[in-house]
């Protein structure tokens, strides 16, 4: 039985080869697409409304040789973070005001990869990009005499955020070929020179 | 050691060199023969390179592997000639299957500390 099978494989095999789609450029077959979602847990004491704590991510790939990849991500970036305590507290004042940095629920991302080997079940790659999301700061002004409470609170207009990545890591590929886990360790560069690492845990499917 | 000794090593070499190749041959070609079909194989050639697959068939000249890709790649006949050995190997888990048992294994740990936590109370 096992003959059998290894010798239709091995008969399917131009056929298969035929209907793949092929690299122009080394002639090493490749797929074409993939996709994939994970999580990303964030390691790091800077807050980041951008780049939460942990955020689930969704991505397309569109490979343009067999190693060199550019890809669009969505992922949830819900998450707020208030600025560093009291804005001014001072004991003429009768108020005192909190900001709170808060995301809409979702980002996106665009980064290009370089994987590394041809045609293989473990593929290290190299990857860079940004990711992006709307962010808009409220300020709340509390009173400090009685009757305490909130008197005001403004919010500015939404405006688009951007955290430079680069990152490495593995595509690990199951014994089909087709679906992989994905094993990433990024560094994310937010404002001020402050950076945050992420480590994502993905799977997915080439096709 | 002297020019006559040097030539005599170097004849004998030559000799049988071809003779000790022959029976290399033969030795690998008696190997395969008796190799299941679907075997998993490693064959070192004699360039340094290595092909690693599943053994198809055997000729008297060469070896049938089917090289494990991810994408299929068609079968490549190698001849004894150019094979130093042929390794007969078990074939393990796949990559992805390995990265995802230890994503179990980490996540179970954490999940058992954090199940451990809060059964003691919390953080208190």
């Amino acid at each position: 039985m096992k003959r059998w099978m290894v010798l239709t494989a091995v008969l399917a095999l131009p056929l298969h080869a035929n209907a793949q789609e092929l690299g122009a450029s080394s002639g090493e077959p490749f797929r074409k697409w993939d996709v994939g979602g994970g999580v990303n847990l964030r390691f790091g004491a800077h807050d980041d409304t951008v780049v939460p704590n942990g955020a689930w991510t969704a991505d397309f790939g569109r490979y343009w040789t067999p190693h060199l990849k550019t890809s669009m991500a969505v992922m949830t970036t819900r998450q707020d973070s208030y600025a560093t305590g009291p804005g001014v507290y001072d004991p003429r004042s009768f108020t005192t005001s909190y900001a709170k940095v808060t995301a809409q629920p979702a980002g996106f991302g665009a980064s290009v990869a370089y994987q590394f080997f041809d045609n293989d079940f473990v593929h290290p790659y190299l990857s860079a990009g940004a990711r992006f999301a709307l962010t808009s700061t409220s300020t709340d002004v509390y009173t400090t005499r009685a009757p305490y409470g909130r008197i005001l609170t403004t919010t500015t207009p939404s405006r688009l955020e951007a955290r430079p990545i680069v990152g490495g890591g593995f595509k690990s590929y199951f014994a089909n070929g087709r679906a992989f886990m994905r094993s990433e360790l990024a560094l994310s560069i937010a404002p001020h020179a402050t950076s945050n690492v992420i480590l994502l845990i993905g799977a997915g499917v080439d096709f | 050691m002297s020019i006559r000794s040097v030539i005599v090593v170097a004849l004998v070499v030559a000799l049988f060199a071809p003779s000790a190749r022959a029976q290399n041959q033969n030795l690998w070609r008696s190997f395969a023969e008796k190799l299941p079909p679907g075997a998993f194989v490693v064959v070192h050639l004699s360039n340094g390179s290595s092909v690693k697959g599943h053994f198809v068939q055997v000729t008297p000249d060469t070896i049938t592997v089917l090289p494990k890709t991810r994408l299929p790649v068609p079968a490549r006949a190698l001849p004894f000639t150019e094979i130093d050995s042929i390794d007969l190997q078990k074939e393990g888990m796949s990559p992805g299957a390995k990265v995802l048992v230890g994503v179990g294994v980490v996540g179970g740990v954490l999940a058992g500390i954090a199940i451990a936590v809060l059964a003691s109370g919390g953080y208190d």
